[in-house]
């Protein structure tokens, strides 16, 4: 039996004391220098939050230029040692309250009533999608009714989840104070977002029907100013004003849907709005007037869908940024301009004998030239000759090069009707002459911007050019599905006109021309031997216009 | 009672069997349309085959008068009672010139003629374009101041049909002067 030896136990006492009380210390220096070691994903995000937004020195809140919106960043942290992981709309969250150190609160200050900070609570988002982190700053702000003397119901509510009877307002910030947006929640519904409006009008509107008799009342806005406050330990730091939410009323009672707290302001101060630029349209130069009277502008944006999962809805990384004011459309060309441009081409001294030499051709075949400039920089023609292709129709040679010269134009005899898409779409075959092609894009648009066909009649010179050449582009691809079927549509078309309307071919035909290319091409047409051109074209009605230009 | 039952079966059967020939009239001509040519409705002509390359080609008001026998369809304008419309030779020009696109392209299977029928005179014009026939026709009083004008489209198969059937229109033609 072994037999216990007290002498050597007391003696061995203060040896395991000293070993005790050693431990004890060492624990304790250990946990006063260094934190826990965090779990693998909150030490990345630490690193990568960290190294966003450093702490710097002598950048403390009070420090920080007034006007602007106050960096966060350099006054609180989140507390590392208390985080909430969890996953949400497939981004991992790291939930945490903002440092404790800092004694941070903030809440709201709406005119100038500032509401109670006790209130409020806020929390560090840390969200990841796997590629890209972001950083945000909840304020979770609950109405007095709803805390009901009963602060602890604030830990009920943060981004994963909310009280089913919460009310109250929910603001985004980024880490470094700008603001990013709200929500406003009233017996655990989305409220319809508060927007800005500066439209002071005060306008007779809604009409009052309780007695009986219809009684204009007044509808008036009431705007408020929102602020967002900052307190250290409950006292008040500064505060920041964020933007000014009207809503209507009519006889004194918002015409919303009532209650303490309004809305939560948009995300963009006055004239801003969230994401890129967005060009205003232009301003008509004549705009007609659809409705009479000062109106007044409401601005009503709907409340956002709940996101379903019994959390807050997810911030948003918005930009804001200021549309480019509207400017007065510009005017549309002036087609006299055009023709008196297009003239400097079609209508030369040398267009007008050749025309006339197509037209003197015998019989009644098709008879034609093309107008070959000598070069791009001269506005003379070579002497080409007049050819026909007997009882078929005319057809153009095209030829793009010093020796033949540059085919802008050509001129062919009909006997009586206009131009035909044929006609109209030979300007655009040429587009796919190799001489052309190869020549380069200057050569390309130098025969895009100066093309023509003149037709010659008896009566009648036409000459068309395109003054839309995608749209062109267009219809030539249904031209060349059925090109037969095309023309035939078109001479269906004409003969019905002639038949139903008594017109003559030449009007017949420019009124189906114009039906199927008014947007695509400018049709002029002068008497023959002439170069008193005028304007052709069909009206919203379907009626053959002619415009007349002062200088013919 | 016997005969009654007769009399009534057959009543029906002729009911039946018997398609009365379709008669259009307006208020300047008259003319017989065969056995079972039944009106088009204007929801009915667009949707008939044709061309369809484009809303904007396609956009017209179209004949006034449509009809249907089986796969043939007939179109006929109003009586056109102006100079410029009775001039036969004018509206062979206008035809032949906006027709010249074919030959162009290929297709020699246009024709047209000025033909005397009795004491009128009739421009009929014939062409093909894919597997569609086309006869528009012209039919002018001995005065030249009547012309009833129209067109027959049908299959290439159909021709025989589609012949007989303009025979059939232009023989029945009576103007009301």
């Amino acid at each position: 039996m072994m037999k216990f030896n007290f002498k050597k136990s007391i003696l061995k006492i203060p040896f395991f004391l000293i070993l005790l009380f050693s431990i004890i210390i060492y624990s304790c220096r250990k946990g006063n220098k260094e934190p826990a070691r965090l779990p693998a994903p909150l030490n990345d995000a630490k690193s990568w939050y960290e190294s966003v937004y450093p702490a710097n020195s002598g950048n403390s809140l009070q420090n920080q230029a007034a006007g602007k919106s106050r960096d966060l960043s350099q006054w609180i942290k989140p507390d590392w040692q208390h985080p909430v992981m969890y996953n949400r709309y497939g981004q991992s969250v790291i939930e945490m309250p903002v440092d404790p150190e800092a004694k941070f609160g903030s809440s709201y200050q709406l005119n100038k009533k500032r509401c109670n900070p006790a209130y409020s609570r806020s929390y560090y988002l840390l969200m990841t999608d796997g590629k890209k982190r972001e950083a945000y700053i909840l304020t979770i702000i609950a109405d007095s009714a709803y805390i009901n003397n009963d602060l602890s119901k604030l830990d009920h509510n943060t981004y994963r989840k909310h009280d089913p009877d919460f009310s109250g307002t929910i603001l985004y910030f980024t880490p470094r104070g700008s603001y990013l947006g709200g929500y406003g929640y009233r017996n655990g519904q989305l409220m319809a977002s508060g927007t800005e409006d500066t439209d002071t009008n005060k306008t007779p509107r809604v009409q009052n029907v309780n007695t009986g008799r219809l009684i204009a009342n007044t509808v008036k806005q009431v705007c408020t100013d929102w602020y967002v406050v900052y307190y250290v330990d409950g006292v008040y730091q500064c505060d920041e004003y964020l933007t000014t939410t009207c809503v209507n009323v009519d006889d004194g009672n918002p015409s919303g849907s009532g209650g303490n707290t309004p809305p939560p302001p948009p995300p963009c101060p006055p004239g801003m709005h969230v994401g890129p630029p967005v060009t205003p349209p232009c301003i008509p130069l004549a705009v007609e007037s659809v409705e009479g009277g000062n109106r007044l502008k409401t601005n009503y944006v709907p409340p956002p869908p709940p996101p379903g999962d019994g959390g807050m809805p997810p911030p948003t990384a918005q930009v804001c940024s200021v549309d480019p004011p509207r400017q007065p459309c510009p005017s549309a060309p002036d087609p006299c301009e055009l023709l008196k441009k297009a003239k400097q081409k079609f209508a030369t001294a040398f267009n007008t004998q050749r025309n006339a030499d197509v037209l003197a051709k015998p019989g009644t075949n098709e008879y034609g030239s093309n107008l070959n400039l000598t070069s791009l920089s001269a506005n003379t023609y070579m002497n080409t000759p007049i050819t026909t292709n007997g009882t078929n129709s005319w057809m153009p040679n095209f030829t793009w090069n010093s020796t033949n010269g540059f085919s802008i134009g050509s001129v062919h005899r009909h006997q009586s009707a206009g131009p035909s898409p044929n006609d109209v779409f030979s300007l655009i075959d040429h587009l796919s002459n190799p001489d052309l092609v190869t020549s380069g894009a200057s050569s390309i648009k130098f025969y895009r911007d100066n093309a023509y066909a003149t037709i010659v009649s008896n009566t009648t010179t036409y000459t068309v050019t395109v003054s839309n050449w995608a749209i062109l582009s267009q219809m030539f691809l249904d031209y060349n599905q059925d090109r037969n079927g095309y023309e035939e549509a078109f001479q269906n078309k004409a003969t019905e006109y002639k038949n139903k309307m008594n017109l003559d071919e030449a009007s017949a035909t420019n009124k189906a021309l114009m039906e199927i290319f008014s947007g695509a091409i400018n049709l002029y047409k002068s008497p023959s031997n002439s170069t008193n051109y005028v304007i052709t074209d069909i009206d919203k009605n379907g009626k053959l216009t002619i415009t007349t230009c002062p200088d013919k | 009672m016997k005969k009654t039952l007769v009399i009534l079966l057959l009543s029906t059967i002729g009911t039946f069997t018997c398609k009365a020939q379709l008669i259009h009239s307006t208020e300047d001509v008259k003319l017989i349309l065969p056995k079972g040519t039944y009106k088009l409705t204007k929801q009915e002509v667009d949707a008939l085959p044709g061309i369809k390359l484009s809303n904007k080609i396609n956009q017209s008001g179209g004949m006034p008068y449509n009809y249907q026998l089986g796969s043939l369809y007939i179109g006929l304008f109003n009586v056109n009672k102006d100079s410029m419309n009775n001039d036969l030779p004018r509206e062979k020009r206008f035809q032949d010139e906006g027709h010249l696109f074919l030959q162009s392209n290929g297709n020699n299977s246009y024709n047209s003629v000025i033909k005397r029928m009795g004491k009128n005179h009739v421009l009929l014009i014939s062409y093909t374009i894919n597997d569609t026939g086309y006869y528009r026709f012209n039919y002018q009083n001995e005065a030249k101041t009547f012309t009833q004008a129209g067109k027959i489209e049908y299959p290439i198969a159909d021709k025989e049909k589609a012949t007989a059937l303009l025979n059939e229109i232009l023989n029945s033609i009576q103007f009301i002067e």
